[in-house]
């Protein structure tokens, strides 16, 4: 197995790293926050981080340092950073170990990326259940205080940075940065129109910036060693490393940290030990529950942004779930159309009425009462959801259907064939809720 | 301004997060989460004092508990147990956690024991895949589970009012490697 | 002073769109102003693309996904709600893919519809059918178990079917953006989300109907008109609402003589289409079954109904009986200012010309009588501001109104313009708290000048001695601005708190920003209008405007709220001791007695008849002086729609027929001159008041046998409406910058300004007692109303609930009123509301008599307008406690 150079995992991986803020310092942690704050100007901030190529983390890929340079220049208003630690996609859990093991890797990153933007003032967006994550962010955040390397006149330089964790309540919606700022602002997790886009009217309509906690953690290191440094790990579009989050039929589940583009036969084959039992591979899914379902064949692809998007599929929050022999595709579907069902905001029409529509068509086809005109039904009540919505949320859920439809039809027609699940004959309504 | 359920420990913890944010109205989660970390759930009187706290109409309050999932506004269990039942976890055994949970409790799932000690409830995936099947136990995440941990965590909690099955900081794999 | 009478809406952006771009749209080239929403630029080519969550009263929400087109360059369909039309855009709203998607968006609306529409009332002007009809296939393939909610009910007149409901939160918006009520949410989430009421409760809002009215489908409909008609069968006539001075355009539907609902236009009229809970749902008194329907004679203890043959020639016989006996000043007479502009000049010609007596009033002599003459004395015009100037105006200084209660679509004007940033001050004894899911004014206010109960007088002379450090407006006539200078001088800040409890900083504050604003609009009230020394008090608050140079120039001015709808133009159109039509003063001989003078001269036996029409001055006046002034009279003749205290003494009772029966001219508090409808049958023998004065007139006057229908005169309300017009000077209507200035010069050189502090008064006990308007009524008639009295059926008196905690009392638990001027007193239950001042009561005025016994009256020395609303009052518990609603 290759043995790839550790970015994020460097500290935790050393035997006793405890996370504090002493160990942190030890290891050179806010060197990166001084030494923008005495050699580099705002606007020489964002051009390293444009140049090392950093592409959000959170999903969309879109480049941290252009999306920073959006920021109005000559705004006299207060703007923000919110720092999305929603951690909301199934299948991902990398963010709650950035956050539990080195939680000032990120404040780090959050402080250099408020003095490159010119806010004064960041939120934490964590996900309501992360209670332990949120207290270990608090703590940290006061043990920064304390030692002036976070809050007012930071290293002397006159910035001020005030932090404040703000917990969600159970709503993957507010993973959707727009959703997640009507959230921080009390209210329902509704993601906005747009235009306008955050980064003119963002958190109370000032000028935001929403990144991820992983893209953020990295901010530190690309100022440590140089945005040349982090471009030449990775491929040439997607630079730097990626945490991998494996979960499913998997020997070794857990989160694997290696450069883009590694492929997904390394990462499920050689990081996480091959398929549990030794069984054949079936099925994977690439980013998450948003990203459309991958085959075996597949899974030679490089895990890049453009490489996975190229077959169809999306590298998303690179979160891998691995699904066997033994695994009914319809079902899976089903799964995770019962997660999109329950998280849909209800806001606009096609997501609200569609993903009810297609759920009960799934649960019908999976229970044996499926129809031959289902599967093109399926499809046409897919397309009216695809790039119709208010937010990508409406993308994210036909994706597992119309890739399953597209991968594993004569799965889908043998259970209406044969009328009940082929691979699970006794079949129950697990789980419906 | 007068209000009619929360305590007044519960009011300075709400006032305590006022100066985090430019606008009252930003402190609805907070509260919400303090009422209920208070009282165990949420009552209607309550969101009407907290919509009087933070200068907002009660419906205003109500839209936001109704639409975020860990808001209790029945009143639950001692333990509050749920069980992630998406994908990455049903895949690995989710399924027969929740039966075993509910032949033990004999509840179930939606239900409490009858003992008020445990409601049991299913939930959308709680980002701890890597150790699925898991459950959250009031603020505590659970993973890794089979029938033996999970007998261990009900008479832990039953016992002690904690366990230490309870997952720290995460930590698998122990490296990448 | 701009002067639109066309209806404009959502005017704040469209102010910036002057600029033109060219686009097309399904191959049709048009013009728009730039930024304009495509989805109303397209209409200029005919287009209609449909929508559900689109209104352009509101913003933009893009959640219904109905109105999706496609723009060529984009690469996804766009919401034709939120795009903003650009130079060259093409546009295409029928092509394969958007049908497609107007396909798919129908189909999945209605999937779980419960298609029920045979039964809904929505039905005919239902969204969701006529989108249906055009952008659904054939049969759904919706297999599925329907979604299903429960009905309910949001209190007393809504209805809620959530299984209709498309979600396009049409409602929760206009009950927020628009009525900043916010009483109404979505909760829930996903599928299953819902719009409705804080846990399912009751709505306890404004009930202004608006989210009846805004909603496209079936999901909330009114209580007072359920299943019984289908909408298209209903005759729909525009008219102008009969209650208030807002003069808001509403329709009146009904079928033959009956009105079933009420319904208003988007965007049509002074309210733009807004309307309050009085014209929503206040429609009821039109057919109630009270309403007065044969004419009837009192004679010797009985009670006849006769014929109007009968009825018209004993009144012309009497009144010319009385002419001849004691000449025809022993005759007065006084009008109702809900009746229509050629009514009241048919009036006061009858009086003038046919009877000869100068002794002719309205019942704007009750107060508003003020707010014209002291403007038409300052300005030579009362037409000094319309709701366009509100809205864009920056500074709004709102005096002694509640115009949340008194005028619910004015205050929508005010909550508008707050939203688009612009400055308010209110001055009046209210708190500035709210009750939960009311809006109040002064809570919105930047500056609240919370003055001590009744000091409106020496909190008017603290601006103005304010506003003389700020710099007066170079504008303002110099000998003016001396004279007032000196005379504010001997007064001091001290003594100014020591009455109205504010500090000179809060004087300076808001006198520097009313004469610092752009355009500022001042609004004044009953507070000032209607209460002691309210002629004076107007002119200090002109005077206030002249000095701070926000008055007579485009977008500024003053705006004097009246609570009846026609006060204005009964007065304007000669109805009034002291004008004639046009407001051209009348030096009569002998001098015109006003109302209350006329009942004097009654009592006195000077006056021998009266003709009352739709006054009840047994309601305002007190009422054992105006028994016994009703009862010493040879001739009362009262028309109304109703039976009232004072009608019952009546010789003569003559049926009128109420707005919704007639055709008529009402002008608005703006001065806006607006043509009502007629939309029924006049309901039983009613007939239209112009009708009744044209006929009597033609008796009189041709001292003739013929039955009355040969005697009918003017055949229609326009033809009177015809000659009224004539008799107003040519620029009735206009006003120039000129005119106003030179009014002002002219005003400056006569003006005798007299500054009169009020003393501060100790509270020993007693409470200040205020009657006033509750925001579900106006007047009496609205009490006929089934809707509002399901709203507020009885008298309370409103109370601070730390007011309340400190007497211990709760709500709803009975009190005792009483003066320890008079010894009266009057029981009443108690209602909570945080908005009330301190220290004082208020009690609706619009039920019992007895209240009105606890005050003392005073009269104006200059317009004779009696006070009778405010005074000190003792409060006691009593044991045993009902409920009140509302
Ligand atoms: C439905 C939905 C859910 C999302 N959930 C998350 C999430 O849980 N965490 C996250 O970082 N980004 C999430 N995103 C992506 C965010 O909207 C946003 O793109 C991201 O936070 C930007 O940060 P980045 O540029 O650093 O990736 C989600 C997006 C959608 C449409
Ligand atoms: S697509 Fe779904 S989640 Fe996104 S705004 Fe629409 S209803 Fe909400
Ligand atoms: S009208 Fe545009 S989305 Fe509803």
């Amino acid at each position: 197995m290759a043995d790839y150079e550790l970015i994020l995992f460097k500290n935790m991986a050393k035997t006793g790293y405890d996370g504090s803020l002493k160990a942190y310092q030890q290891e050179g942690g806010y060197a990166a926050l001084k030494r923008v704050l005495s050699d580099f100007s705002p606007a020489d901030v964002i051009d390293e981080v444009k140049k090392s190529g950093l592409r959000g983390r959170g999903g969309a890929g879109f480049p941290a340092g252009l999306k920073w340079s959006f920021i109005p220049k000559d705004y006299k208003g207060p703007r923000y950073l919110c720092c999305n630690a929603d951690e909301s996609e199934p299948g991902t859990y990398k963010d709650r170990q950035l956050m539990e093991r080195d939680p000032h890797q990120m404040l780090e990153g959050m402080a250099i990326c408020c003095y490159a933007i010119g806010a004064q003032k960041a939120y934490i967006y964590i996900r309501g259940e992360f209670d332990l994550g949120a207290e270990i962010l608090n703590d940290a955040i006061d043990e920064a205080c304390t030692a002036k390397v976070l809050g007012k006149d930071i290293f002397g330089s006159g910035f001020n940075l005030e932090i404040v964790v703000h917990r969600g309540a159970g709503a993957y919606i507010c993973g959707e940065e727009t959703a997640l700022l009507e959230s921080i602002e009390g209210k329902r997790g509704k993601p906005r129109i747009k235009p306008p886009f955050p980064a003119i009217h963002g958190l109370y309509q000032e000028p935001t910036v929403i990144n991820n906690v992983e893209t953020l953690a990295n901010i530190p290191h690309i100022i440590n060693k140089g945005a040349s440094w982090f471009a030449g790990i990775g491929t040439e579009k997607s630079t730097g490393t990626k945490i991998y989050s494996v979960s499913g039929h998997v020997k070794r589940p857990g989160n694997f940290e290696a450069p883009m583009g590694v492929t997904l036969r390394e990462i499920i084959y050689d990081f996480a030990g091959g398929i549990k039992g030794d069984k054949q591979l079936k099925a994977v899914i690439p980013g998450g529950a948003s990203a459309p379902f991958m085959t075996p064949e597949q899974i030679d692809t490089p895990m890049d942004f453009d490489s996975i998007k190229a077959i169809g599929s999306m590298l998303g929050s690179a979160a891998i779930t691995v699904m066997d022999e033994t695994t009914c595709i319809v079902w899976a579907a089903m799964n995770l159309m019962e997660f999109f069902h329950h998280e849909s905001c209800g806001q606009c029409t096609p997501c609200r009425e569609g993903s009810a529509w297609i759920l009960q068509i799934l649960r019908r086809i999976e229970n044996g009462l499926g129809e031959e005109t289902d599967l093109a039904l399926l499809e046409e009540l897919c397309g009216r959801i695809g790039g119709n919505t208010v937010c990508a949320f409406g993308d994210a859920e036909i994706g597992p259907i119309l890739s399953t439809i597209k991968h594993f039809r004569a799965e889908y027609e043998n259970h209406i064939r044969e009328k009940c699940c082929p691979l699970r004959p006794k079949a129950r309504l697990a789980m419906a809720h | 301004m007068k209000l009619k359920t929360l305590s007044e420990k519960t009011v300075k913890r709400i006032e305590a997060e006022y100066t985090k944010y430019p606008d009252k109205r930003s402190v609805t989660l907070p509260a919400l989460r303090i009422v209920q970390e208070d009282n165990a759930h949420i009552s209607e009187s309550a969101m009407a004092d907290i919509a009087t706290l933070l200068g907002l109409t009660p419906i205003q309050v109500y839209e936001v508990a109704t639409f975020y999932s860990q808001y209790n506004l029945k009143p639950v269990g001692k333990y509050f147990i749920q069980v992630c039942k998406t994908l990455a976890c049903s895949l690995v055994g989710a399924g027969s956690i929740v039966d075993y949970l509910q032949e033990k409790l004999g509840i179930a799932v939606g239900e409490t024991t009858q003992d008020g000690l445990f409601t049991l409830k299913l939930v959308e995936c709680l980002a701890a895949c890597g150790g699925a099947p898991m459950m959250q136990i009031n603020d505590r995440y659970y993973e890794g589970l089979n029938p033996e941990r999970v007998d261990r965590i009900l008479s832990d909690l039953k016992k002690y009012g904690t366990s230490d099955l309870a997952t720290g900081p995460f930590m698998l794999p122990v490296m990448q490697g | 002073m701009s002067f639109a009478s066309e209806s404009t809406l959502g005017d704040g952006p469209l102010k910036t769109m002057s600029e033109l771009v060219t686009f097309k749209v399904n191959d049709i080239e048009v013009s728009a102003p730039k930024g304009m929403l495509l989805i109303e630029a397209v209409k200029k080519a005919g287009v209609e693309i449909p929508h559900f969550c689109y209104h352009p009263r509101l913003k933009p929400d893009a959640n219904c996904r109905m109105c999706l087109v496609e723009i060529e360059k984009m690469p996804k369909l766009q919401t034709a709600c939120t795009m903003p039309v650009a130079e060259g855009m093409v546009v295409q709203t029928t092509s394969d893919s958007v049908v497609a998607s107007q396909n798919g968006v129908m189909e999945y609306l209605l999937g779980n519809h419960p298609l029920d529409c045979p039964e809904c009332d929505q039905g005919g002007e239902c969204q969701l059918q006529d989108f249906g009809h055009q952008h659904s296939k054939l049969g759904s393939r919706f297999l599925e178990q329907k979604r299903v909610f429960p009905k309910e009910y949001f209190g007393p007149l809504v209805e809620k079917e959530m299984n209709r409901c498309v979600s396009c939160l049409r409602c929760v918006r206009y009950c927020d953006e628009v009525m900043g009520v916010t009483a109404l949410g979505s909760f829930d989430r996903g599928n299953g989300t819902q719009i409705g009421t804080f846990a399912h409760g009751e709505l306890d809002c404004e009930y202004c109907g608006g989210c009846i009215q805004i909603c496209p489908v079936g999901a909330l409909t009114s209580r007072l008109s359920m299943y019984e008609n289908r909408t298209w069968q209903l005759k729909k006539t525009d008219t102008i609402c009969n209650y208030c001075g807002d003069g808001c355009s509403l329709i009146l539907e009904g079928v033959k003589d009956d009105i079933t609902r009420v319904s208003s236009e988007t965007g049509a009229g002074r309210n733009r289409g807004d309307l309050c809970a009085r014209g929503f749902f206040g429609y009821g008194a039109i057919n109630h079954k009270d309403r007065l329907s044969r004419p009837r004679l009192n004679t010797k203890g009985r009670t006849l109904e006769v014929t109007w043959d009968w009825a018209f020639n004993k009144a012309a016989e009497d009144l010319k009986k009385i002419v001849a006996q004691h000449g025809p000043d022993a005759v007065g007479g006084v009008i109702s200012t809900h009746c229509s502009n050629e009514e009241a000049y048919l009036f006061q010609k009858l009086m003038r010309e046919v009877i000869g007596t100068p002794h002719v009033d309205s019942t704007a002599r009750y107060g508003y009588i003020n707010a014209l003459s002291a403007l038409n004395e300052v300005f030579g015009t009362a037409r000094l501001s319309h709701y366009e100037d509100i809205r864009s105006a920056d500074v709004l200084l709102v005096v002694g109104a509640d115009m949340a209660e008194s005028n619910p679509i004015a205050g929508i004007q005010v909550k508008d313009a707050v939203r688009a940033g612009a400055q308010l001050i209110t001055l009046d004894a209210s708190s500035p708290e709210r009750d939960t899911y009311y809006s109040h004014l002064p809570s919105l206010a930047t500056q609240h000048l919370n003055i001590r109960f009744g000091t409106e007088q020496s909190a008017i002379i603290g601006l103005v001695k304010a506003l003389f450090d700020k710099g007066i407006a170079s504008s303002a006539p110099r000998k003016l601005v001396n004279q007032i200078k000196k005379k504010v001088a001997v007064i001091s800040f001290a003594e100014i708190e020591a009455t109205t409890g504010l500090t000179e900083n809060s004087y300076r504050r808001a006198a520097q920003t009313y004469a610092g604003a752009e355009h500022a609009v001042m609004i004044v009230g009953r507070g000032v209008i209607q209460s002691e020394g309210g002629y004076q008090n107007m002119l200090r608050l002109e005077e206030l405007s002249i000095l701070a140079g926000q008055v007579g120039r485009e977008g500024a001015g003053i705006l004097p709220l009246a609570s009846e709808n026609n006060a204005f133009g009964v007065v304007e159109s000669g109805a009034s001791s002291e004008y004639l039509p046009g407001l051209k003063r009348q030096e009569a001989k002998p001098k015109a007695l006003t109302l209350l003078e006329m009942i004097d001269a009654a009592a006195e036996g000077k006056l021998k008849a009266l003709y009352l029409v739709g006054a009840d001055p047994l309601r305002n006046l007190p009422q054992k002086k105006v028994a016994d002034a009703l009862s010493n009279l040879d001739l009362l003749i009262c028309q109304d729609l109703f039976p009232t205290e004072t009608n019952a003494h009546a010789h003569i009772l003559l049926p009128a027929a109420s707005f919704a029966e007639k055709s008529g001219h009402y002008t608005n508090h703006e001065g806006v001159v607006q043509k009502g409808h007629q939309a029924i049958e006049p309901v039983g023998g009613a007939k239209p008041d112009w009708m009744i004065f044209s006929i009597l007139s033609n008796k009189i006057k041709e001292e003739t046998t013929l039955p009355y229908f040969k005697l009918v005169g003017y055949r229609s309300a326009d033809e009177v409406w015809k000659e009224a017009v004539m008799a107003m000077p040519n620029d009735w209507q206009q006003n120039s910058k000129e005119a106003i200035s030179r009014h002002v010069a002219a005003y400056a050189e006569h003006a005798e300004i007299q500054y009169a502090l009020q003393t501060p008064r100790a509270s020993n006990g007693v409470m200040d007692l205020q009657l006033g308007q509750n925001r579900y009524h106006a007047g009496t008639t609205s009490r006929y109303a089934e809707g509002l009295n399901r709203l507020l059926d009885c008298e309370c008196v409103v109370i601070h609930p730390d007011d309340a905690e400190a007497l211990q009392l709760e709500e709803g638990e009975r009190v005792r009123l009483s003066s320890h001027l008079s010894g009266a007193s009057v029981e009443l239950p108690i209602q909570l509301s945080q908005k009330q001042g301190r220290g004082a009561l208020f009690v609706p005025e619009h039920f019992g008599l007895s209240v009105k016994g606890l005050l003392p009256l005073t009269i104006d020395r200059e317009s004779k307008v009696p006070y009778g609303d405010r005074g000190p009052v003792k409060l006691s518990k009593v044991a045993a406690s009902t409920q009140v609603k509302g």
